[in-house]
């Protein structure tokens, strides 16, 4: 019985490590991941320019 | 991208960045959304920097970040639900918003630069903090401009005009100007900033 729990918590545990594989961004409370990308006019733009200023990020694509 | 289109104004005004992340899509198609969208600030992404945030492999994903110094994730989410989104800003944002309004976008060295520092309070209760001006120098070096210890009532917004003559013995080069309005040592509200050219 006790061998049966060791197998059925590791598992578990293994499907937990999984699952927070897969949830690879930030979560909430963590902090922002830099980054730098360029507008339309080739301009460079880093998140941290934007320090003191609440943000909406919006990844998305019209294709 | 028109859901976003319908708040980004309003938001602008209040001090909300909006950044759109467009994912491996054409110059001339984001330059048509920048167009019709201009309080939206659209950035190009090859896909490396939606890899460092992708949750599920999902879009559209939406992030809402703090104005505090590490920009703090408040909320994620796949998809867009406006009311989510727009409760979450509304309870982080800031107190108070800064801005600045630039002069010229050039000053040769011994001119003057001039500037209006803008403090917004967007809270119905009576509140202070520091507003800090500093120059970033094109060697990186910050020197400080100016400091106050501002109150606020409700509501209100003070328009501090500023004026510094450029020494002659600067570096030449591109000048960051930046307001930043909070609380020591790091308790980051609001923050703004312009850049100029220095030149001989």
């Amino acid at each position: 019985m006790t061998r049966r729990k060791g197998v059925l918590a590791a598992v578990f545990g293994l499907t937990l490590c999984l699952s927070l594989a897969v949830l690879a961004g930030p979560q909430i409370g963590d902090p922002a991941i830099e980054f730098t990308a360029y507008d339309v006019n080739g301009n460079p733009h880093s998140l941290s320019d934007f320090q003191g200023k609440t943000m909406l990020l919006n990844f998305w694509a019209s294709w | 991208m028109p859901q976003l289109g319908t708040i980004a104004t309003d938001y602008a005004a209040k001090g909300i960045q909006i950044i759109a992340l467009n994912y491996q899509e054409s110059l001339s198609i984001v330059q048509g959304y920048q167009d019709t969208y201009p309080d939206i600030l659209f950035l190009l992404d090859d896909g490396s920097i939606y890899a460092q945030y992708a949750q599920n492999n999902y879009i559209p994903l939406n992030y809402v970040l703090n104005h505090d110094m590490v920009q703090t994730v408040e909320y994620w989410e796949e998809g867009y639900n406006e009311g989510q989104v727009l409760d979450t800003i509304n309870a982080v944002r800031s107190k108070l918003v800064a801005t600045l309004v630039q002069g010229d976008d050039t000053y040769a060295l011994g001119e003057t630069l001039s500037y209006d520092v803008h403090v917004q309070s967007w809270t119905l209760m009576p509140t202070a903090a520091y507003v800090v001006v500093d120059a970033i120098l094109p060697t990186g070096t910050t020197r400080r401009l100016g400091v106050a210890y501002l109150h606020f009532t409700l509501g209100e917004t003070k328009v501090i005009p500023r004026e510094h003559v450029i020494p002659m013995n600067v570096p030449t080069g591109n000048y960051r100007i930046r307001v930043q309005v909070g609380l020591p040592t790091n308790d980051l509200w609001s923050a703004d900033y312009f850049e100029f050219t220095a030149t001989p």
